[in-house]
């Protein structure tokens, strides 16, 4: 049972400033192990927002309180070049976080630290539209930009592994409400390979988390060899079927929602809906949502403990 | 027209460069650029839409069609009196607070292909710019997009100060939004997906203007 709690919904949980948190190592980690105490999760993640390694790489990020920060400005795609993560944006703020959150509560739970998937840092940072429209135009330069991507995620997870986290590389455009089949295993799947197989060099688990209908590139992201898939919509029998984890359930509005009744039915319906149980981690599809209400996401998580 | 239909077909093929060369063939042949752009181009597109609601087409798709489109208008357009705007005047907008905007651009390439003129107000929009912006363009209609359920509530705001101060149909659209929550919060309708929305946009101008 997972809570999945990000520092959006941590700090305002906290009644804290989301740019103060997300901002500060050491509030990061309080509020984010707060939730998790508060909760009961039986995994931490370190995940502050989307926009932390694109504003590593000169990514202009405009703030607006009460909702987690949005990249305002993009940057070339040549200007994608690997940085430090030790001191590059905020991505030192994640990366201490990460150790104080090890440090606190690592002996009791594993820790999960969030980074963007290179197609989704790609997008993040360069643009979307641009980066589809070079796949289709200039395949090169499209190439050239994801594979800037990886590189750049590729220092990210090493110097998340050196923390003793397990990376989680969120790839929320990858969905497939956005890519097709083709699409998918063209622009998303190789840096993701990439990405799994250089982290199990470094012997760590590796886990993936993709948002939105996934059922049109199910398929090819279960070859990427991940040991646990966090996704929204998928056919869980195909995805049990790769032996890998699988962790979800739970529609994240439910989290806004008031009613128990309904929160009961949709608890006793994803735990239905699990194929394996042993391996199966029960959590909201998505991060809880910034204002959901923390007496909900406990009435999310007793329920859960009762009907498994 | 066979030209006709091989430009359609070479919008949902994707291929800028053949609709390029179809629609000088279109103007050198002295054929109706005004059909070959309602016919050609925009049914092309409408197929595209077909096609992305039935998940055979993805965002990526439908960008590249658009492109192959715009090329083929920039061919065509000079040689015909007015294209833009034929078939009315739209504001769209992602509401205050949601920054999801790949939706509500498919909506507006869509919008634009079938001949609507399409004022994007972009992310984040208040209801001042949007109500500034359908009386300054005189909109027909004006379209609201969200993603999240935390801004549901905002867009319900938003229909609501916009149905008081505005003549303009209202339309709202993203995936947490259902049937049942525009009807309860005063909008015009709601489409799930850019193909339907198109349909209902020009149902909409039309209704409005009679
Ligand atoms: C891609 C994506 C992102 C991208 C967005 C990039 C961009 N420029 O838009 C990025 C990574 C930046 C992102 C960020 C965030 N995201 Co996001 N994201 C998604 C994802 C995976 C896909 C959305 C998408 O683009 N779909 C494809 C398009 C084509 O579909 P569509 O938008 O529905 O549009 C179609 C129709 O709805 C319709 N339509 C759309 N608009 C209109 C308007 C009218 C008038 C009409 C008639 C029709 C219509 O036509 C369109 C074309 O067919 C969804 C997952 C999901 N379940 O949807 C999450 C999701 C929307 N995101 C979510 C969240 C929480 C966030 C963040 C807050 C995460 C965070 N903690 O930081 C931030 C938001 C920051 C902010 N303040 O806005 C949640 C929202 C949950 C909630 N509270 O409701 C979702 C649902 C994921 C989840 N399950 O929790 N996200």
């Amino acid at each position: 049972m997972a809570s999945i709690v990000g520092g959006d919904h941590a700090a305002s949980r906290a009644g804290i400033d989301l740019r103060a948190a997300m901002s500060d190592a050491g509030v990061l980690a309080d509020v984010l192990i707060a939730a998790l105490d508060d909760y009961g999760s039986d995994l931490a993640l370190v995940f502050s927002d989307v926009t932390v390694e694109a504003e590593a790489l000169g990514a202009e990020v405009a703030w607006a309180s009460g909702t987690p920060p949005r990249v305002k400005r993009e940057i070339a795609p040549d200007r994608m070049v690997v940085p430090d993560p030790e001191k590059a944006g905020r991505m030192p703020v994640i990366l201490d976080a990460a150790r104080r959150v090890i440090l606190a509560r690592g002996d009791t739970v594993p820790v999960l630290v969030s980074l963007k998937g290179p197609f989704s840092l790609a997008a993040l940072a360069t643009g979307l539209e641009g980066l589809l429209t070079d796949a289709l135009a200039d395949p090169a330069r499209a190439h050239d930009t994801l594979s800037r991507a990886a590189d750049c995620q590729s220092s990210y997870a090493r110097a998340i592994v050196a923390t003793g986290g397990i990376p989680l590389i969120g790839d929320p455009f990858a969905s497939g409400s956005v890519l097709g089949p083709d699409h998918f295993d063209a622009l998303a799947r190789p840096g993701l390979s990439r990405l799994v197989e250089e982290i199990h060099d470094l012997r760590s688990p590796a886990a993936i988390h993709v948002c939105g209908d996934t059922s049109p590139i199910l398929a090819s992201l279960l070859t990427t060899g991940a040991d646990l898939y966090h996704l929204e919509w998928a056919d869980l029998e195909v995805a049990a079927a790769s032996g890998a984890i699988l962790m979800g359930g739970l529609p994240t509005e439910l989290l806004l929602g008031t009613g128990e009744e309904e929160l009961e039915a949709a608890v006793a319906e994803g735990l239905d809906a699990i194929p394996n149980r042993d391996r199966f981690i029960f959590a909201p599809v998505c991060d809880v949502p910034t204002n959901a209400c923390p007496e909900r996401v406990r009435a999310f998580m007793r329920t859960a403990r009762r009907l498994a | 027209m066979e030209l006709l239909e091989s430009l359609s077909h070479a919008v949902v093929g994707l291929c800028r460069e053949e609709v390029v060369r179809l629609a000088e063939q279109v103007i050198a042949e002295g054929l109706p650029a005004d059909r070959a752009i309602t016919e050609g181009l925009a049914g092309g597109m409408r197929i595209v839409g077909e096609k992305f609601t039935a998940k055979e087409y993805f965002v990526p798709e439908v960008l590249a069609a658009g492109r192959a489109l715009y090329a083929g208008m920039d061919v065509l357009a000079p040689h015909v009196e007015r294209v833009e705007g034929l078939r009315g005047t739209v504001v769209v907008g992602v509401v205050a607070g949601d920054y999801h905007d790949i939706g509500k651009n498919i909506v507006k390439l869509m919008l634009s292909a079938a001949g609507v003129r399409v004022i994007d107000l972009g992310k984040n929009v208040s209801v001042d710019r949007l109500r500034a912006a359908a009386e300054e363009e005189e909109a027909d209609v004006i379209g609201l997009s969200t993603l999240m359920t935390t801004t549901l509530c905002t867009m319900a705001d938003q229909v609501d100060q916009l149905k008081q101060t505005c003549s303009a149909g209202v339309l709202v659209g993203g995936a947490p939004v259902t049937e049942s929550f525009a009807r309860d919060i005063g909008a015009d309708g709601t489409a799930s997906d850019a193909g339907t929305a198109v349909e209902l946009f020009l149902r909409t101008v039309d209704r409005i203007r009679t």
